[in-house]
């Protein structure tokens, strides 16, 4: 849905993965290969294509918080290494460029960063780094898109927005290399890097501290000559193009193998022909289709991993008024039968088969399995029943007529708007709705596509966020770009206007409430409840689960050590290597 | 006519005026602003809206064309939201790029298509006319995203012979290497540009020289026993290329609006790129710049013509 959710999923790629042994048996394990290598000798040096596929340029803006395109985040990721490790469950873990402790009591977090940690230019990676990307992101000069609620957790970060303060408060630079981070509360998703309280990519202040907040995102510091603390540098860049990167002398982990990589841009119309040609060593982002063509390449492995991603059927039956959702919309749907009846009218599994590639499977609730043990794997979800679908409807009251449609409780016929948006692999996209609406039609459920077809993306995301009329039903996906935190369950909160469906319930409130709970700080606890959401939301249908999905990666087979895993992921891009 | 290309240079100001004002209202009617794609479960709904409301979206159009006009005049024709860089540089940066692909294009283009023209005109319905016919046909009837995808298959993955992406290699040294790269990665683009766009001058050129084949000029030349060869390459010719200059201001222009096809498909950064991304991104200041670009430079456009063409013909006078 949209572009920087779909740059941190597919970000984190390189850092986390997914717990396979909690993954239990109706949710399918990771079924594509994690890992690859090769049982030939690796070599030093060589020189590592890799291409991104992308149907525009990269825009160019190296700074995590002032960027807001996908395409930048992912050319940038040889340079651009989170300052933490983490654990297979997502927390953090020992070992990385800095390491970070909390202290429930103080509300704090003590960030620690390695003495061998620097920049490109040579120069050490300080604590007053971490405050001046705290400042950087509440300055309201910099308009960056990460000032939000969790940063405004951070002791003193309003009033230095609101220019009351000079520094922020309750970021305190306690040596060269300890930082200490003061919380107005602490919250159970601090212990994952990906929650985002404690910044993991930070700027440098020794490099940038002349350059004025307003002017910071268009400087030449950022755009042109950026200073990173990963394992490589930009050496040579030709923007929205190409760029090179070259081993980071400076870099604080391992000395990389590569000694050169170059990532270039490609239409996503020719990047399968561009593998064909082994023009890359490395494909980036793929579309399902793309993946199809590239799949039986025997040169080439594609390596993929569940993505924090779902889709889902939405039914709009209230509006967002005066900052809080309200359930006053008049339409069928307001009935709890008909929206699960249209739940397993659906046959998402085919669908996924058909048109996913084997990329995309039935989701069983909307807290999607790439976050492991969070997902309640017994629940069933909305899987084909015709009959119970049928058995629904004539239970609640809605009588099938000669024409095949049924009509409402009370009699009079109904048809239902469908608001769905083209999307890059339309064609596919199209089909499927397609099917949506003849599913529904098998168990007499008129649907129509409002205005006779799906909408460009722009318009459709503005009916949806801006309490557009004329539609009971959409489509729609999120990516969950942090870890398993609350913040997936809090779109559906009363206040959020990203609470689509604008439903609201005392039980769902209370729900959400508890995940980010003083009792949630016990990970059995918030799994119990996130359990019960799941179900809760399962049952009450505002919500369907369509589809999971993975993100893939294609590698040639002339390299090693490729893996997407959590740990040695992480350090992926020093530790790949050509064979001889 | 110095009067005359005054008369209508200052015509351009109302008409420029107008056009501002429409280019303004329709961006500002499209679904959707600059900040519509931040939608994300852990973007703040409220951040989102105070950077629209810093960068006055909801302010009435009338207010921000003003603001904007004021800032035209002090040479500020606003920041990028996505690029985060002046419009102004935003824009040079990918004109230079969009120049000299346009310019290669059609240098090889009239290359082609005048002395196809020229042969098919004087060898009419012969067996060559008819194959150079069809071949304008074709090209004029393929979708030119489906034939520059199979070019750069053909040539750029099956045969290796072009860079098929980008607009110089990244790692290129020194101004030669450097200028030497930028030649390799356009001529593939360019030569698949030249060979579609040469419908009209061949037709043009070819109806021409049909015309010219029969007038009393050429018959004089023959009677006077001059070759046949110099009648087609001296007479006829200079008199078939009128209808080709009045193209040529249009051509001129249209060298700096690039070609929004053949740079997605090459990932070639220049003007057609920039439109298209900012017009998906809702990037306003962008799109306004550039419509206003576009209109400008075919207002010139026509102005141009019509003076190559009372250049050419002194028959042609603008007035």
């Amino acid at each position: 849905m949209n572009k920087k959710g779909v740059v941190k999923s597919i970000l984190a790629l390189a850092t986390v993965v997914m717990v396979q042994g909690t993954v239990g048996p109706s949710v399918s394990a990771n079924k594509l290969p994690l890992e690859y290598s090769s049982h030939k000798k690796q070599v030093k040096g060589g020189t590592l294509h890799v291409g991104l596929a992308s149907g525009g340029g990269f825009k160019g803006i190296f700074a995590p918080p002032l960027r807001i395109d996908g395409p930048t985040s992912e050319v940038a990721q040889f340079g651009e290494y989170s300052l933490f490790s983490i654990n297979d469950d997502y927390t953090y873990a020992k070992g990385g460029l800095a390491d970070v402790t909390f202290d429930q009591k103080q509300k704090t977090a003590t960030v620690k960063i390695k003495k061998s940690t620097r920049w490109s230019d040579g120069h050490p990676v300080e604590a007053k780094d971490i405050a001046y990307t705290y400042e950087v992101i509440a300055n309201p000069a910099t308009n960056s898109g990460d000032y939000d609620d969790r940063s405004r957790d951070v002791v003193g970060m309003e009033e230095y927005h609101e220019g009351k303060a000079d520094n922020i408060s309750g970021v305190e630079v306690k040596d060269e290399k300890t930082c200490v981070i003061h919380f107005k509360e602490m919250k159970p998703e601090m212990k994952f890097p990906g929650s985002g309280y404690v910044l993991g990519e930070v700027m440098p202040y020794h490099y940038l501290k002349d350059v004025p907040f307003d002017k910071l995102a268009s400087s030449d510091k950022i755009q042109k000559t950026p200073l990173f603390y990963g394992p490589f540098k930009i050496k040579n860049m030709v923007k929205g193009e190409s760029i090179e990167w070259v081993p980071n002398k400076y870099y604080g982990g391992k000395k990389p193998n590569l000694s050169k990589i170059v990532v270039e841009v490609v239409d996503p119309g020719h990047a399968a022909a561009a593998l064909k040609a082994n023009k890359y060593d490395v494909l980036l982002e793929q579309s399902p289709s793309i993946y199809n063509k590239v799949k039986k390449l025997p040169q080439y492995v594609v390596l993929g991993k569940k993505a924090k991603y779902y889709s889902y059927v939405g039914f709009k039956v209230g509006h967002f008024k005066n900052g809080v959702n309200v359930m006053d919309r008049k339409t069928p749907v307001q009935d709890r039968a008909l929206r699960q009846a249209m739940g397993y009218a659906l046959n998402m599994d085919q669908i996924s088969k058909k048109f996913g590639y084997g990329l995309k499977y039935r989701a069983n609730t909307i807290v999607p399995d790439a976050f492991g043990k969070y997902n309640d794997h017994k629940l069933k979800g909305y899987p084909l029943d015709l009959k119970k679908a049928n058995r629904l409807l004539d239970k609640a009251g809605y009588k099938m007529q000669k024409n095949g449609y049924r009509t409402l409780p009370n009699g009079k016929p109904f048809t239902l708007k469908l608001l769905a948006a083209m999307s890059s692999d339309n064609a596919g996209n199209r089909n499927a709705v397609e099917v949506y609406l003849q599913q529904w039609k098998k168990i007499g459920v008129k649907v129509e596509l409002k205005g006779g077809r799906l909408q460009e993306f722009n318009s459709y995301i503005e009916q949806l966020t801006n309490d557009g009329e004329g539609y009971d039903v959409y489509l729609s996906n999120w990516n969950v770009s942090s870890a398993p935190t609350s913040s997936l369950a809090e779109t559906y909160l009363p206040n959020n206007p990203y609470n689509l469906s604008h439903f609201v319930t005392k039980e769902n409130t209370k729900l959400i409430k508890s995940l980010s709970s003083k009792e949630a700080f016990n990970t059995d606890y918030q799994i119990k409840q996130f359990y019960k959401w799941q179900a809760y939301m399962n049952k009450e249908a505002y919500i369907i689960p369509r589809q999971f999905q993975y993100d893939t990666y294609t590698f040639s087979k002339k390299l090693t050590n490729v893996t997407l895993d959590t740990k040695k992921g992480a350090t992926l891009w020093e530790d790949i290597a050509f064979t001889k | 006519m110095w009067k005359t290309i005054l008369r209508r240079v200052l015509l351009m100001i109302p008409e420029l005026i107008a056009l501002s004002i429409l280019i303004f209202l329709l961006a500002k009617l499209m679904p959707g602003d600059p900040f519509t794609g931040m939608v994300t479960p852990e973007t703040s709904p409220q951040a989102v809206e105070a950077l629209r409301i810093k960068a006055g979206v909801y302010d009435p159009w009338y207010v921000q064309y003003w603001h904007w006009v004021v800032r035209m005049f002090h040479g500020d024709l606003g920041m990028s939201y996505q690029f985060k860089t002046s419009v102004g540089s935003l824009i040079l940066s990918r004109m230079g790029n969009t120049i000299w692909l346009s310019l290669l294009t059609l240098i090889l283009s009239y290359s082609l298509s005048i002395p196809l023209g020229l042969l098919a005109g004087r060898y009419e319905n012969t067996k060559l006319d008819k194959g150079i016919m069809i071949y304008t046909f074709v090209a004029y009837a393929i979708p030119s995203f489906v034939f520059y995808m199979l070019g750069v298959w053909f040539f750029g993955y099956k045969l290796k012979l072009f860079p098929t992406s980008g607009s110089v290699s990244v790692d290129a040294t020194g101004t030669f290497g450097y200028l030497l790269s930028r030649l390799d990665h356009m001529i593939l683009p360019a030569c698949l540009q030249a060979v579609l766009s040469v419908t009209a001058v061949v037709q043009y050129l070819r109806s021409e020289v049909i015309d010219n084949k029969n007038q009393d000029y050429v018959k004089t030349a023959r009677a006077k026993g001059v070759p046949e060869k110099t009648i087609f390459t001296r007479h006829i010719f200079r008199n078939s290329l009128l209808p080709i200059a009045a193209f040529l201001g249009y051509s001129i222009t249209g060298l700096l609006g690039g070609s929004i096809f053949i740079e997605q498909i090459f990932n070639y950064p220049g003007m057609g790129l920039l439109f298209m991304d900012s017009i998906l991104n809702r990037d306003y200041s962008v799109i306004t710049a550039l419509v206003l670009l576009y209109g400008t430079l075919t207002l010139i456009g026509s102005l141009l013509s019509d003076i190559i063409l009372s250049l050419v013909d002194p028959r042609v006078r603008i007035g």
